[in-house]
């Protein structure tokens, strides 16, 4: 067989084509997409260069660039019994701007004991203590990551019997 | 018809067609587009984005978008009276309520001229009557938090009382998966709504 042949009078091929020998597809079927998929009917990535018009696809790093900058929130239900909830992991960079922690009101039997922190292994307040079940209780700590590192909130029962609460992260960069 | 595989087909016209009368592709030297067979722009599926250099699909938008926090900003008047500033979905969370006396009101005095921010169900939810001296320029922040459990409309009320002349701008943080600013009335309020908080970098 011939290595390679190119005929550019072709202008129109079969609605569905196959790239090489069991290799990616491009589906045209579906008169309402164009499907790229893998041999085995997968979808698969596509690589693209970086959009530069407004009808221009876009990339990945495009879209991580414009998230880099912009504050995002973070929002994690608690309860009095949850011990340690982790978060997520904040990427390097990642600043933490504010944390709330807010209660339903209800932690019955709470004492001095009961507290909720937010911060990560190495500090566990880090980020957040002083938490109130009689009110919404917020934190601006700023504090920016160096490495990749997981977000916790810990909850200490203390002598609680119930009550949940919320606790809301703002934050730039990415949490994972 | 029987199906004809070349795998030393290695090129073809600039413009290929999928299939009879189906979309096509078609490549130049600094681009390749995806067309309906009605020449429009066709969406494409694809894999979720791994790779730097990979498209990223709908989904990875979407769920970038709905972490980002927003924020509304109204412009008001001494005799603005009330309005409603924006419906919010379910969720929604305020983050902030700021309002920005830019000067002193004219005549006014700090009982009978105030600003109050808040929702239909509770008109100072977030900012109250004393939470506002609009006899002193300044910026009023209220950093009190409120989830919204069922969908909701913002409002103002401006209580013009003696006052004579004056201005005010309202704004609003908030994180929400949709909000729907509207031109309530004949006013100029909800003039600004942006999905982000700008380029900060």
């Amino acid at each position: 067989m011939v290595d390679s042949v190119k005929n550019y009078g072709i202008a129109g091929v079969g609605a569905n084509v196959e790239l090489g020998k069991q290799g990616a597809k491009i589906i045209g079927s579906d008169s309402s997409q164009i499907s790229f998929q893998d041999k085995d009917g997968g979808a698969e990535n596509v690589f693209i260069a970086s959009g530069t018009g407004d009808t221009h696809g876009v990339t990945k790093t495009q879209l991580d660039n414009a998230k880099a900058p912009k504050v995002s929130i973070s929002k994690s239900a608690i309860a009095f019994n949850s011990g340690t909830i982790t978060v997520g992991e904040a990427q390097t960079n990642c600043t933490i701007h504010s944390v709330t922690v807010e209660s339903d009101g209800a932690w019955a039997d709470s004492n001095a004991t009961t507290e909720v922190t937010v911060g990560d292994d190495s500090d566990n307040a880090r980020l957040f203590a002083g938490f109130d079940d009689t009110a919404q209780v917020k934190v601006e700590p700023k504090h920016k990551y160096t490495s990749a590192t997981d977000i916790k909130i810990f909850v200490t029962q203390g002598g609680a019997t119930a009550g949940s609460g919320t606790a809301v992260i703002l934050f730039s960069g990415t949490i994972n | 018809m029987a199906t004809v595989k070349k795998y030393n087909l290695a090129g073809v016209g600039a413009n290929v067609e999928l299939g009879k009368q189906g979309s096509y592709i078609s490549g130049n030297a600094s681009s390749i587009g995806f067309y309906t067979s009605g020449d429009a722009l066709q969406k494409i599926a694809i894999a979720n984005a791994t790779a730097s250099d990979h498209a990223v699909t709908k989904a990875q938008l979407d769920d970038i978008a709905s972490d980002l926090i927003q924020h509304i900003t109204v412009d008001v008047d001494y005799n603005s009276g009330s309005a409603n500033i924006a419906t919010i979905a379910s969720g929604s969370r305020i983050l902030s309520v700021t309002v920005d006396v830019p000067g002193i009101w004219g005549s006014a005095d700090t009982t009978t001229s105030y600003i109050e921010v808040g929702d239909t169900s509770n008109g100072s939810r977030f900012i109250r009557a004393t939470d506002v001296d609009v006899t002193k320029i300044g910026q009023y922040h209220s950093q009190y938090q409120y989830e919204y459990s069922a969908e909701s409309v913002m409002s103002y009320e401006v209580t013009t009382g003696n006052a004579t002349g004056g201005s005010a701008t309202i704004s609003i943080v908030l994180a929400s998966d949709s909000v729907s600013v509207t031109d309530y009335g004949s006013i100029n309020n909800a003039q600004n709504s942006n999905s982000d908080l700008g380029n900060i970098s």
